[in-house]
């Protein structure tokens, strides 16, 4: 009987599971720095005398053998489709292909791992899911644009939507909001930067990814900065130069209209 | 003359026994995230505190699973790199609006995550939490909530108490009552429940942190008759007995987290 802690921080019982039931091979190890390193075993806890037990109802492996935990293993199936999620807040409206993605069934358990044979996976159906605030009966303006000035786009307009506004390069299996396919420059792996709009305060916030050095305005960014109109966008080593021209703003937004002038 | 001086004894500080439980319920996969960090280390816990940390990604959007694990790494990184001399509770804080942006950094506000992070140091714990996910005392026998949802419902009754309707109950109503108004990867959090000034723990105190898996489904009466074995691990098991025996068909991912004080 023995109490262990796994790398990531998990207790369970190593006579009944000869891994930590936890960890999933998608989880990633990860490394504690050294200072705040768990020792082996249990029993740190000080004048706690009771013998630990395993748990009763704990899942047990069959045959001795290790056993994933309940499902927990590679279930990443049939999270294509979707590709333009991204809203939250504000008066985003979800894609229309939005909650669509949850129709793997029992083929996106990869025939490796099984749910509890007593309960079943609701097909397509958000019903109890964590989600955040999302308005769905409203249409989705724009709320101002990028326009390309300079390098292989130069002349595209991209609208800016209430959200997170993704820059990148499309590639298979990401897709961004404001996507810059002609240049070559932009990694396809993953967003250089992103636009917020705040809908709260009417402001638009520039958000660097990690994956270049950004310009704004012949300036390295920060992480966060504020937008202003007129602002110039450059990315890193490429000859792409975005110019952000906002529609909301002082003067006008979509919940009180223009100000000093009705909108019919 | 030779006097003896009193050698003081040194003070016995509480130490804490630790228990958890995950299970994946009726959902294609887990996106729930948990850890201890030095839970098992006297001497760390004396010296850096111990961290407890429960995420729960969120299910409606992409990949809750990458972004609940991303920000217990973030959290780690955040708690080894605190200040023990200075405020921990201003630091945990802040050490959670800065894992709310690298989040959106990394997932550029495609996916969430709540958050319940207790931080244990010298008898006395702090805390934050970001969305719908639970945070319980056991004192004395009463088991008691000490963190807010932030979501939908709270927004809008707390809208409503500002009107001068103190009704809960078209809040409660409302469709879509359980969105969240407040998530881990946001990249700009608003409202936030969390510690300014840390809570003294007692000889006997238990915390309990679950994920809304638990909390929806078991009422506190039926959390807090759990906690009548001594051994977490025990109490953990017991939850999930009683979640099982509902046997929801959509029964959400589920983790809870035991924390006892004693001696």
């Amino acid at each position: 009987m023995a109490m262990k802690q796994c790398p990531n921080g998990h207790f369970y019982d190593d006579e009944v599971n000869a891994a930590c039931p936890y960890c999933g091979k998608e989880q990633s190890i990860i490394n504690f720095g050294g200072a705040t390193q768990a020792p082996p075993g249990w029993g740190g806890g000080g004048g706690y005398g009771s013998q630990t037990q395993a748990p009763r109802g704990w899942p047990r492996p069959d045959g001795g053998a290790t056993q994933a935990p309940n499902g927990q293993d590679g279930t990443r199936g049939g999270t294509g489709g979707t590709g333009g999620m991204g809203g939250y807040g504000g008066k985003t409206q979800p894609p229309s292909g939005w909650g669509t993605n949850q129709t793997g069934g029992t083929g996106s358990y990869g025939g490796r791992t099984q749910p509890p044979s007593d309960w079943k996976p609701e097909k397509n159906t958000d019903e109890g899911k964590t989600m955040p605030i999302m308005h769905k009966d409203v249409q989705d303006p724009d709320v101002g644009w990028l326009v390309c000035i300079g390098g292989p786009d130069k002349g595209r307009t991209y609208p800016l939507k209430a959200k997170g506004n993704t820059i990148g390069r499309a590639g298979s299996g990401h897709k961004f909001d404001i996507s810059l396919d002609k240049d070559m420059n932009i990694s396809r792996d993953a967003a250089v930067a992103s636009i917020g709009y705040d809908a709260k305060r009417n402001s638009f916030v520039f958000i660097c990814g990690e994956s270049s050095i950004l310009y704004l305005n012949g300036e390295v960014a920060g992480s966060r900065s504020p937008l202003a109109p007129f602002d110039v966008i450059e990315i890193g080593n490429s000859e792409t130069v975005l110019l952000f021209v906002p529609l909301c703003g002082s003067r006008f937004d979509w919940i009180n209209g223009l100000k000093g002038g009705a909108v019919r | 003359m030779n006097s003896i001086a009193p050698v003081p004894r040194p003070r016995r500080l509480l130490s804490y026994w630790v228990g958890n439980m995950q299970q994946q319920g009726g959902r294609e996969y887990q996106e729930d995230s948990f850890c201890f960090i030095n839970a098992t280390d006297v001497t760390e816990i004396r010296q850096n505190g111990l961290l407890a940390l429960l995420a729960d990604g969120m299910g409606g959007m992409e990949d809750g699973k990458a972004v609940s694990e991303a920000a217990l790494q973030c959290m780690r990184e955040e708690f080894a790199a605190m200040d023990r001399s200075g405020d921990l509770g201003a630091q945990l804080m802040q050490a959670v609006r800065r894992t709310d942006e690298r989040l959106f950094a990394r997932f550029m506000g495609r996916g969430g995550t709540t958050l319940v992070a207790c931080l244990f140091f010298g008898e006395k714990l702090w805390f934050a939490c970001v969305g719908d996910s639970f945070l319980y005392l056991s004192r004395e026998g009463a088991l008691v909530r000490l963190n807010a949802e932030q979501n939908q419902q709270h927004l809008r009754y707390a809208e409503a108490i500002a009107r001068g309707e103190l009704d809960p109950s078209p809040a409660n109503e409302m469709e879509d009552a359980a969105r969240l108004s407040e998530f881990m990867g946001s990249g700009n959090i608003g409202e936030m429940d969390a510690t300014r000034r840390p809570l003294a723990l007692q000889e006997g105190d238990a915390l309990i942190l679950c994920s809304d898996g638990v909390g929806d489904v078991l009422p506190a009466e039926e959390l807090g008759a759990c906690l009548a074995v001594p051994d977490p691990m025990q109490v953990c098991a017991q939850i999930d007995t009683r979640i099982r025996a509902r046997a929801l068909p959509a029964q959400d991912n589920y983790t809870a987290l035991v924390i006892r004080c004693g001696y």
